[in-house]
């Protein structure tokens, strides 16, 4: 008894190990890329974000994405999550928008608060 | 950065009353007596899938999570953990939440009445990485059931939670197991009904695209509960997104051993492949999905014998809905019971809807079955567009019906819509206010229905061809009172004596609309008036002589020339020749042309 869990739990160790490996990783910019977000244009967002992070030379900001978190009106949807900090949500984000948050949220730490979800 | 806090507080609907009202000003008060004003900062969100908790207070960085918190433990947090570092450790949630789904912050409105179970890792995970995955509880429930359940013990958890198939019928998920369970066959199969096809219905893609792994962690268990090795997802080849990402999925899950040969080595062993739809509607249909996997036309064959007994190449065949699917590991995992206790009496659990139409936040939720119409659009939905009038839902897609403002406090559930008027169905639910007209949307179902129906009954190839004719006969000013009877008569007959599903319920947009708005109907008859002036043919555009000053920029742009009138004196639209294009309306600046 109980062997797939003991597998399972060994799966999950070696899963851990995996992800540890961006340990370095301060902040985490999640983008919703569904088909809703996409066709509302995040792959253009998802490019500006990791263009504009590797212009600024950011460490430990990894760009990461997501299914459909429900608002399809509100997308493309993108969720910072500064370690340590209540992550925030950015909504109607264009390419512009993105380079925006990159530098005033994620380099300055100052949230935008008129393009949050409220 | 880190010697800011954070404090997460509640604000969802249904838990408002008790946080925000006493907890959050208390909270304040205290922190600012504290002198801690500029250390911490309290947010209002929502914990979706923690209402039973409520009220939930969260501190960041340290993500603690206080669970039931009373107006007299905020001395003690403030004291303890805000100014001294220290959680109280006697108010710490106990293991086993999921803290996954405290992430997504704000919108208080859209996420407090809703409950997430098919959709709880859907914009949250990333659904390309199984590793995310397997962080929020990820296959599990596969070992679970692996390790302490015997198949038939699996079957009795699914058919206790009360689960019922979410593509639309309903049918008792629990007995489909177990039918398909019993039934003798040296092969057996799991199918993934994903051939999603109902005009503005996206619930299956978006949980496929938001979290593949849960609906494979779903049909795998299936597949050890019934004694098969073999799973096919059918999806239609428009989802390509999803296709994506379910393939990524089967590979990853491969790779980790949770999918393919002796699972866990546990020697039992699964293998999941997918199937592209051409885009069919009829395919949706559990028998012609089938023989559409099977290499064959897609087209239903008569039932039974059912698939549980002779489905995919004869054997014994299990076919549930992605949604469906992606119920059954929070089932095993948190028990029948708990599934059980969510819903109504005769239909358990959550339902996804897609949101669409006049309705402000139009999206995907999830919610609790007998919440009701009105909540859904009003409170989750943000209400209608422009605070127009809601008319009514239409819910079923080219199956259903539509629901009129009088059932709006009905609760939603298998049972309940089917008297209103309408159905379930796979939970499309479409927002119409009073600018759409309801002959319209029965004309626009019954073109789909038309165009889909596979031709092999008559009633149903030929009947919902006929059915088209006199609703655009109607919708164009020609239809005569005898029309209304000779719809009634034609639809029951296609229902009656069509083979499958969809001409069964081909006419019942027919038939709802005819029920519930037939005074439109007499309306585009009698009058040969559109009351929601909808339909092009029958309205007329006329110019308003005292708002008029003889601009004469309709006249440019009408495309067929039919306005006249001298420079700085009022037009006139030619009746006659005008078609009803609204070019002279949209651009006019004065506001001086209106239709009716």
């Amino acid at each position: 008894m109980a062997n797939a869990r003991k597998a399972l739990d060994e799966v999950k160790r070696l899963a851990t190990e995996k992800k540890q490996r961006a340990a370095s990783e301060t902040t985490r910019v999640i983008v919703g890329t569904a088909t809703c977000g996409v066709s509302a244009g995040a792959r253009t967002v998802v490019e500006a974000l990791a263009d504009e992070i590797g212009a600024r030379k950011l460490e430990g900001v990894a760009v990461t994405e997501t299914g459909c978190s429900g608002r399809c009106d509100l997308e493309p949807l993108v969720q910072v999550q500064r370690h340590g900090e209540a992550p925030v949500l950015y909504y109607h984000i264009t390419p512009e928008k993105a380079r925006r948050i990159v530098q005033q949220h994620i380099q300055n730490n100052e949230v935008i608060h008129e393009w949050v979800v409220a | 950065m880190t010697d800011i806090k954070h404090v997460l507080i509640c604000g969802g609907t249904a838990c408002t009353g008790a946080a925000k009202s006493s907890i959050l000003p208390e909270l304040q008060r205290l922190i600012d007596r504290a002198g801690l004003r500029d250390r911490v900062r309290i947010i209002e969100t929502v914990y979706f899938g923690l209402c039973g908790m409520c009220p939930v207070v969260m501190v960041y960085p340290d993500e603690t999570v206080y669970q039931r918190v009373s107006v007299a433990d905020l001395p003690e947090i403030v004291e303890s953990h805000l100014a001294g570092d220290k959680p109280v450790l006697r108010l710490v949630s106990p293991d086993g939440i999921d803290r996954s789904r405290i992430r997504v912050l704000g919108d208080a409105g859209f996420f407090g009445k809703q409950l997430r179970i098919t959709l709880r890792n859907c914009g949250i995970i990333d659904p390309e990485s199984i590793e995310d995955y397997l962080e929020v509880k990820g296959y599990d429930a596969l070992a679970h059931v692996l390790d302490h359940m015997t198949p038939s013990d699996v079957i009795g958890s699914v058919t206790h939670s009360g689960l019922r198939g979410r593509g639309g019928g309903g049918y008792p998920t629990g007995i489909k197991w177990k039918l398909t369970s019993d039934a003798e066959g040296d092969q057996k199969y799991v199918i993934c009904n994903a051939d999603e096809g109902d005009p503005g219905a996206f619930m299956d893609r978006s949980a496929i695209e938001g979290d593949p792994h849960s609906i494979l962690e779903g049909m795998a268990i299936a597949g050890y509960a019934i004694g098969a090795n073999i799973g096919y997802v059918y999806i239609r080849a428009e989802y390509p997104l999803a296709i994506d990402r379910l393939r990524k999925a089967i590979k990853q899950a491969e790779s980790y051993g949770l999918l393919g040969e002796n699972i866990l080595g546990t020697g039992f062993s699964f293998k999941i492949g997918i199937k592209l739809g051409a885009g069919a509607f009829v395919c949706g249909e559990e028998t012609a999905l089938i023989h559409s996997i099977e290499g064959r036309r897609g087209m239903p064959r008569p039932r039974p014998p059912y698939p549980s007994v002779e489905g995919l190449w004869g054997k014994p065949t299990l076919i549930n809905n992605v949604e469906t699917w992606a119920n059954v590991p929070p089932i095993i995992l948190n028990g029948p019971a708990w599934f059980a206790g969510i819903g109504t009496e005769k239909s358990k659990g959550t339902k996804v809807f897609a949101l669409a139409g006049k309705v402000n936040n139009t999206g995907l939720v999830e919610v609790p079955m007998g919440t009701t119409l009105r909540e859904i659009i009003f409170d989750i939905g943000g209400g209608i567009k422009g605070d127009r009038k809601f008319k009514a839902a239409q819910t079923g897609g080219p199956s259903g019906g539509c629901i009129p403002a009088e059932y709006l406090d009905v609760p939603v559930d298998y049972e309940s819509l089917q008297q209103a008027g309408s159905i379930m169905g796979s939970g499309g639910l479409i927002v119409m206010d009073e600018d759409t007209c309801m002959v319209d949307i029965a004309k626009f179902f019954l073109q789909f229905t038309q165009d889909e129906s596979c031709g092999k009954c008559t009633p149903c190839r030929e009947g919902t061809k006929r059915l088209l004719e006199i609703l655009t006969r109607i919708t164009e000013g020609n239809g005569e009172l005898d029309d209304l009877w000779k719809l009634e008569r034609l639809s029951h007959t296609v229902q009656r004596s069509s083979l499958c599903g969809l001409g069964r319920s081909a006419p019942n947009p027919v038939l709802s609309t005819l029920k519930q708005f037939r005074h439109e109907y007499e309306a585009h008859i009698n009058d040969k008036r559109c009351p929601a002036r909808a339909c092009l043919s029958l309205l007329r555009y006329y110019v308003n002589s005292e708002k008029c000053v003889g601009c004469t920029l309709c006249a440019r742009v009408c495309p067929v020339n039919c306005i006249s009138g001298a420079p700085r004196t009022a037009h006139v639209i030619d009746q006659n020749r005008c078609i009803h294009c609204g070019e002279c309306m949209a651009k006019c600046k004065f506001d001086a042309i209106y239709k009716e």
